[in-house]
């Protein structure tokens, strides 16, 4: 459980980063080092570079601007938790990250690290895929572009960052006025990986019914699956909770065996109305809080 | 006669919950563990070890690997044969069959990362760059990893004897068959209890070095017993022990992993004799996983013979024990103890058992915190609830009804336990405990309305008990030397050697309570045989009531002759004088007294020898022998909640009544009691040594194995009920293991009591993941 040989940067500016980024085939960015670090030591990854970026200027922003939270590329995940203002714009986000890890992992882990890690079983890119966040990735001669969630997870611990690519920051959509979340999931013990999670959001219109439902499922298979046909049946009706379990009921998705193996296939689908429901249940509680 | 004022009695330090004396230091991050250590000129060891379970060694080229930066030698098994022996098991039976690991495979590995190669080189890092430069082939052979199938015998991991059952252990007490033929009712059931690990929160690690002057050798090491340690190394290596030291230093936790002898421990000190440089190496957690102890795995088939009136008669036991690739040190212990145990505290004058060892190719299997208790306790309290059930009968009532009373100890069992001998209980209340908790858990004639009603609302609610009498405070003896210097401090030197337990704070309870001084001036010295000569260890629950003793024993011995020496000095018959607040005061007289220290000073005075040719010095070593074993027992009760949508369990309530004896420190035995409840918890919840088909372990690391962590514990309460043992002067029976002891039989109950309204009989101790709890409901419940 030692590292391989590898050499360290700690450049400064977004620039140096994509620059020693791009002079060094399989260098890696290291944020958090929460999966990095355990996967060096294990040797499971064996780069000849490690990027460091936690001292690079101006990627520890976390703000709103045009509508959305922007949560730059060392901002950890402790500090979104405790940020009011992410709770108040991006509160599935929030949810959901009460449920990563313990506070000594939220501490050093990133936002975006967890998101560009990719476990099948995390937390966080259900909340991305459901809110339709976007992530800025740079890369060196070829400026700056935008990825949507919906295209930003491959096939587990793979995304859609090109090589030599540093993801700037992600944005989520701020929430609009009455806007309730909610995220449940099963773990094997306390604050351990899901073996299944569930995130939800919706809102009420004046009627009190329910507009913008959204939900995703984590631990399913390769990447977050967006529970479609559970949105649908939501719309337009009250959230009583005979709504929301039998909206539930319609989840459905492929369940790969082979990907997040601590439960099997056939226990992800078992429960996975009953995760969904809980979601929808737990942002149904928060109605009067936002009331 | 005068009357002399009356003298407020000392507090005494023994039954107070005394803070831990050698927590400041540890909170405060100044523990010195072994890969704290850092001499000078030190290299370091790393381990080729096999990805194979089964496996013949074709061929190892080391030629790569010794030409990398920076190594310094490799060594293969051709190099060390006629060096080392093999390591050395101390629980045999005579019958046993010899199934001894060497330090390197001797040309067929037989489990996933048994030591094949060793290496070393002048960093750590160089040193496990190398590991993949050493060229091994090999020819894989089948693998063979269950009891049924090691048991079958179509894979043999020694064909040389023909079977891979390798001890078998038999205990038989009255006349089994005629109590089976005159029974009512006749239950048989088959316990699995799956394989997890005691995980220590350091791994093991050692460091060797030679000194070049007088060519003594050091093995420091995370050990639970460095003096056995010495012994066995001398023997391994053929060297005499007077060249050895073995030194324990600060030790984070061991439970049982470390009361063994490693191949690293062989490996590391003779490259230090080759290289005259010091060799260090501390384990991985990836290597601690596969090639540290692994413990619990047993299948159990018992049949009870039971009266109309619910009198359990007779139990016909068998039982497998899946020892792994080789025997461990202490390799046959758990199968001894689960047989000779198994019927716990109930009568049950007819017992029969056949405890087969087993190996498989899996890393060895040794004893781990209440060695083969948990698994016994599981058997025979399962069976109880289900016989309970079968006649209608109140669980707690049944138990009641066959548990031996306290008029009826102490009790010859007719069992026996290899290394400690003869089962014969001593003392208990063993019903007490059990009215007890269950009044405590709630376990009154409404629960079962309870149930109902909260059923009614879709809560699943269960309560287990698991009632346990445990074999603790074996022998053979322990050393102490009680010293006193002439400022009257006090250094208590044990060869108990601890890691964790707390023998700092509770033998300066002991000894100052003896010898009526505070705390402060008492120093205790421990785990480095050239401090202290003599010893045994740390395991079995044995420290406070047999090396606590021989300390406390030690301190009296001294005391006595300082009262000698003042009777001299004071030139007054000796009986004249009382030994009050660490001092010789004449009675009747408090002003005229000598304390300690000058008592101290005249015993070491060259112009003032002592009269009679008394020996010099106020000083003692005391050896308390044990003279049988002492039986501490506890009931455990658990109250859990069972999610029938995903079948997650909760904890709600947990309550352990227990009796150590004479409890020292009350704080320190609920420690015990409550690490022991987590390491319990954690096996029946998460913990689980899987291994595929192929012999592939497939937790590697503590992502994959589960540990239960505060979040996953329940608040637990304790009650402490005190039987002292007549096998010491002060009554001190063990603590350490009792917590992990009781706990998989009570969750395991609790969980059955929660879902047997689906019909289920649970015949495992798990563990029960949120999957397999599921299992065992129908789809149908969480369609309300
Ligand atoms: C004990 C423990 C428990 C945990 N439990 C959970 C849990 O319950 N749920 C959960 O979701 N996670 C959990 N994690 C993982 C944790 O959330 C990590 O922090 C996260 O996965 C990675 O974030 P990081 O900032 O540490 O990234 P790093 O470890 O530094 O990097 C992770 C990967 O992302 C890449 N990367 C990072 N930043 C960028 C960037 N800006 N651009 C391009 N690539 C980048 C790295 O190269 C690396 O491949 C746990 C971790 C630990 C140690």
């Amino acid at each position: 459980m030692r590292p391989a040989n590898f050499d360290y940067r700690r450049p400064t500016t977004v620039a140096d980063v994509l620059g020693d980024l791009a002079s060094t085939p399989g260098a890696r960015v290291l944020a958090g080092g929460q999966s990095l670090v355990p996967l060096l030591n294990m040797r499971l990854v064996q780069p000849p570079v490690v990027v460091d970026i936690n001292r690079v200027e101006g990627l520890d922003e976390l703000r709103e601007r045009d509508g959305r939270l922007h949560v730059g590329a060392t901002v950890r995940q402790a500090t979104v938790l405790a940020s009011e203002r992410a709770q108040r714009a991006v509160p599935l986000l929030v949810a959901a990250l009460a449920k990563v890890a313990h506070p000594q992992v939220r501490s050093r882990g990133t936002v975006v690290g967890n998101l560009c890690h990719h476990d099948p079983a995390s937390e966080l890119p259900a909340v991305a895929v459901a809110l339709d966040a976007e992530f800025t990735v740079a890369v060196q001669g070829e400026g700056i572009r935008l990825i949507a969630a919906a295209e930003f997870f491959g096939e587990q611990f793979r995304t859609a960052v090109p090589p030599a690519g540093l993801v700037t920051g992600v944005s989520f959509p701020v929430a609009a006025l009455g806007t309730v979340a909610g995220f449940h999931e099963i773990s094997r013990k306390a604050k351990d990986f899901a073996l299944i999670g569930g995130a939800a959001q919706f809102r009420l219109d004046t009627h009190a019914e329910v507009v913008d439902a959204r939900v995703a499922v984590t631990g399913l298979g390769h990447r977050p699956l967006r529970m479609t046909a559970v949105e649908a049946a939501l719309l337009g009706a009250p959230p009583t909770d005979d709504a929301l379990r039998t909206a539930s009921r319609l989840a459905t998705g492929e369940v790969v065996a082979e990907v997040n193996a601590r439960s099997s296939a056939g226990y992800r689908r078992r429960v996975l109305p009953v995760v969904v429901h809980r979601a929808l249940r737990a942002a149904a509680a928060r109605i009067e809080v936002s009331a | 006669m005068t009357a002399t004022p009356p003298v407020a009695a000392r507090p005494k330090y023994v039954g107070g919950a005394v803070k831990r004396r050698e927590d400041p230091r540890l909170l405060l991050g100044r523990g010195r563990y072994v890969a704290d250590i850092h001499l000078a000129g030190t290299v370091h060891m790393a381990i080729v070890r096999s990805p194979h379970a089964h496996a013949r060694i074709t061929s190892v080229d080391t030629s790569r690997a010794s030409a990398a930066p920076g190594v310094l030698a490799v060594l293969t098994w051709d190099d060390i044969r006629d060096q080392a022996g093999p390591i050395p098991c101390i629980d045999v039976y005579p019958d046993s069959i010899p199934v001894l690991q060497t330090a390197l495979a001797d040309g067929v590995v037989r489990y996933v990362g048994q030591p094949v190669a060793v290496l070393v080189a002048t960093t750590e890092y160089g040193a496990e760059d190398a590991l993949s430069l050493v060229d091994v082939q090999y020819e894989q052979l089948p693998a063979v990893l269950d009891l049924d199938g090691a048991t079958a015998g179509d894979v043999l991991l020694h064909p040389e004897h023909g079977t891979n059952v390798v001890t078998t252990i038999a205990q038989d007490v009255g006349d089994v068959d005629a109590a089976f033929a005159t029974a009512d009712h006749v239950y048989e059931e088959t316990f699995t209890i799956h394989r997890y690990l005691p995980v220590p929160m350091e791994t093991r690690g050692v460091v060797a070095e030679v000194d070049p002057i007088t060519e003594r050798l050091t093995l420091t090491t995370s050990t639970q017993f460095p003096h056995l340690v010495r012994g066995f190394l001398a023997g391994v290596l053929g060297m005499p022990e007077s060249r050895i030291r073995v030194v324990a230093p600060d030790v984070g936790g061991g439970f049982g992993a470390k009361c063994e002898f490693y191949c690293e421990e062989i490996l590391a000190p003779l490259l230090a004799l080759r290289l005259r440089r010091p060799v260090k190496w501390v384990e991985d957690r990836r290597e601690h996983m596969i090639a540290s102890s692994h413990a619990r795995e047993q299948k159990h088939t018992v049949r009870v013979a039971v009266t109309g009136d619910g009198t359990v008669t007779a139990v016909d036991a068998r039982s497998w024990t899946n020892n792994g690739a080789a025997y461990c040190t202490l390799a046959t212990t758990p199968a001894s103890i689960s047989s000779a145990m198994l019927r716990g505290p109930y009568r049950i004058p007819h017992y029969r058992a056949r405890a087969h060892s087993v190996v498989t190719n899996k890393t060895p299997l040794a004893v781990y915190r209440g060695a083969g208790h948990p698994q016994a306790v599981l058997v025979m309290e399962r069976m109880m609830d289900i016989i309970a059930a079968d006649l209608g009968r109140d669980r707690v009532e049944l138990r009641l009804q066959n548990m031996l009373t306290p008029e009826e100890l102490p009790s010859d069992r007719g069992t026996a336990i290899v290394l400690a001998g003869q089962v014969v209980y001593d003392t208990g209340d063993y019903g007490y405990c059990l009215r007890r908790a269950a009044e405590m858990i709630g376990l009154s004639p409404s629960w079962a309305a309870e149930q109902e009603a909260a059923r009614a609302e879709g809560r699943y609610l269960g309560i287990g008990v698991a009632s346990l009498v445990e074999e603790t405070a074996i022998g053979p003896y322990e050393s102490a030397v009680v010293r006193v210097d002439s400022a009257g401090k006090v250094t208590v030197l044990t060869g108990s050697s601890p890691h964790g337990q707390g023998h700092v704070t509770t033998f300066s309870q002991l000894v100052a309570d003896e010898l009526e001084i505070d705390l402060d001036d008492i120093t205790v010295l421990h785990g480095d045989t050239d401090v202290v000569v003599d010893g045994v260890g740390t395991f079995a629950s044995r420290s406070a009531a047999i090396g606590g003793a021989a300390a406390r024993r030690a301190a009296g011995v001294v005391k006595d002759k300082a009262l000698q020496v003042a009777a001299h000095l004071l030139e007054i018959d000796v009986a004249d004088l009382e030994w009050r607040d660490g001092a010789a005061v004449v009675r009747g007289m408090p002003d005229r007294s000598l304390s300690l220290g000058e008592l101290a000073v005249a015993a070491t005075a060259w112009n003032a020898p002592l009269p009679g040719g008394m020996a010099w010095n106020l000083e003692a070593t005391y050896q308390h022998q044990a003279a049988g074993i002492a039986f501490s027992n506890a009931t455990h009760a658990a109250k859990v909640a069972v999610d029938v949508e995903t079948g997650q369990v909760e904890v709600l309530d947990y309550v352990v009544v227990h009796d150590c004896g004479t409890v020292i420190n009350p704080t320190i035995v609920d420690g015990q009691v409550h690490g022991g409840v987590a390491q319990g918890l954690g096996g029946t919840f998460f913990e689980e040594a899987g291994y595929d088909a192929d012999g592939q372990p497939q937790a590697l690391n503590l992502q994959d194995y589960l540990m239960p962590t505060a979040g996953d514990m329940p608040w637990i309460r304790t009650d402490h009920m005190q039987s002292p043992t007549p096998l010491n002067p002060y009554g001190m029976k063990g603590a350490g293991e009792g917590g992990a002891t009781g706990a998989p039989g009570a969750l395991v109950n609790a969980l059955q009591d929660a879902l047997a309204s689906f019909g289920v009989t649970l015949a495992s101790d798990g563990p029960w993941t949120p999957e397999r709890v599921l299992a065992l409901i129908p789809a149908e419940v969480d369609q309300r």
